[in-house]
């Protein structure tokens, strides 16, 4: 039970996202009972961000150098986080209003966005050691997957690669999300980058206006095809038996980020995965 | 030959929208301007740096020095297509694997290429490329 503990449940019955609000100088405590999401919610969120980069010319802001433009990134995120909030909502506890009310037109629209971000709070770990541990109640020792060579060294025919996660999930953390994925080949590398250079212009707009498309689908296609086996999850309980098991329950957020990691730009910047680093003198 | 479009995703036949890789022309004079972009000698930043004491002038140097930026979305599918010519030489993808907006991209950057090389020339000291009339190297300032 202790180990179970610290596995994240794949099939819940229902998600409780506890939230704290202040309002004016009270402090409350409130709890949204939400439907697990499913694929399908999750895709819908993602189109529902609309994801857009504007192009604006500095001039226009003032600025004197007309050549250099400026990004205007904008995110739909509140519209989204409100049509997810409606497919999933099932109950509120901790509000008070009359029986016969329309509870979910009466749930203020940052409650949404708070309870939906609640279900999106999973990131690459930042805590490297951790992958080098194993939970010390396990008596399998760590394959080779799981844990880095003992010199230290870059795996160069690295048979699996381990990518950890961390998550918060109904306001409980989850620091060691193990995801095992075969190497992907080079086809695979290809088909991600086209996923990330794809965009469509948007014809005859003023300041060139690109829009991104939803990409969760074909990051969780990527990650049904590479998964191998994954740790820190159960199943009903029970730790997942096959990989056909992960590809139907794990949460399609938690395939994407998933993914980004193991391509290496979960973080979206374009920071590079390979650089030289600085001499020590 | 995959004839489809890129990829279901897109609204493809909504006339709002394009795919940069359907625009060739302009893909092809990005692709250009990018490989130009390359070959613009160091003195530029230099002079920008030196430039930066005094924000007034910074500004009109920036005016005549910079390219002209490239839309986000060109860049992205240029940056990708520039990377999938490399990937293509070491590795052979199955003529089924490359989709249509992919092949006539890679075209697209073969013609920007062999404009480029015919506008220019390398010289024979630092190898760097400069444009045609010119008869000293921009970046070594030796006779080309």
């Amino acid at each position: 039970m202790a180990e179970n503990s610290l596995q994240l449940e794949l099939a819940p019955e229902e998600l409780i996202v506890p939230l704290k609000v202040s309002f004016g100088n009270a402090v409350y405590r409130v709890r949204h009972r939400l439907r697990p999401p499913a694929a399908e919610d999750w895709y819908a969120y993602d189109a529902a961000l609309a994801l857009a980069v504007e192009e604006v010319p500095l001039r226009e802001n003032g600025d004197a150098s007309p050549r250099e433009p400026g990004y205007k990134l904008e995110v739909q995120s509140t519209e989204a986080a409100a049509l997810l909030w409606e497919r999933l909502a099932r109950g509120i506890e901790g509000y008070s209003f009359a029986a016969d009310a329309a509870w979910r037109e009466l749930v203020p629209l940052a409650h949404k966005e708070a309870a939906v971000r609640a279900l999106t709070l999973v990131a690459p770990s930042n805590h490297e050691p951790e992958i080098q541990k194993i939970a010390p109640s396990s008596a399998a020792p760590l394959s080779r997957a799981e844990s880095r060579d003992a010199s230290g060294g870059f795996p160069l025919e690295a048979e699996q690669i381990p990518v950890v996660l961390e998550a918060v999930v109904a306001g409980r953390a989850y620091p060691r999300l193990l995801h095992i994925f075969r190497p992907p080949s080079a086809d695979d590398e290809r088909l991600y980058r086209r996923l990330l250079a794809e965009t469509l212009l948007v014809r005859g707009s003023r300041s060139a206006r690109t829009l991104i498309p939803s990409r969760l689908r074909a990051l969780c296609r990527f990650y049904d095809r590479l998964i191998v086996a994954a740790k820190g999850y159960c199943v009903h309980g029970q730790p997942p038996a096959s990989s056909l098991q992960l590809q139907e329950h794990m949460d399609a957020w938690h395939k994407r980020v998933a993914v980004q990691t193991l391509f290496g730009d979960a973080t979206e910047t374009p920071e590079r995965s390979v650089a030289p680093e600085e001499v020590m003198r | 030959m995959n004839l489809t479009a890129p990829d279901s995703r897109f609204p493809i036949h909504d006339s709002r929208y394009f795919h940069p890789g359907r625009d060739l022309p302009r893909l092809e004079q990005f692709a250009y301007e990018m490989l130009c972009a390359t070959s613009r000698p160091p003195g530029a930043n230099n002079r920008l740096r030196t430039a930066a004491l005094e924000p007034a002038r910074l500004a009109r140097v920036a005016d005549t020095t910079a390219a002209p930026p490239i839309p986000l979305g060109y860049e992205l599918w240029l940056d990708y297509l520039f990377e999938l010519e490399g990937m293509h030489r070491h590795i052979a993808f199955s003529p089924r694997a490359l989709t249509a907006v992919e092949l006539a991209g890679l075209e697209a950057l073969n013609r920007a290429r062999a404009r480029f090389l015919r506008e220019h020339t390398f010289c024979p000291h630092c190898e760097a490329a400069n444009r045609r009339p010119a008869r000293t190297c921009a970046h070594c300032h030796k006779e080309l």
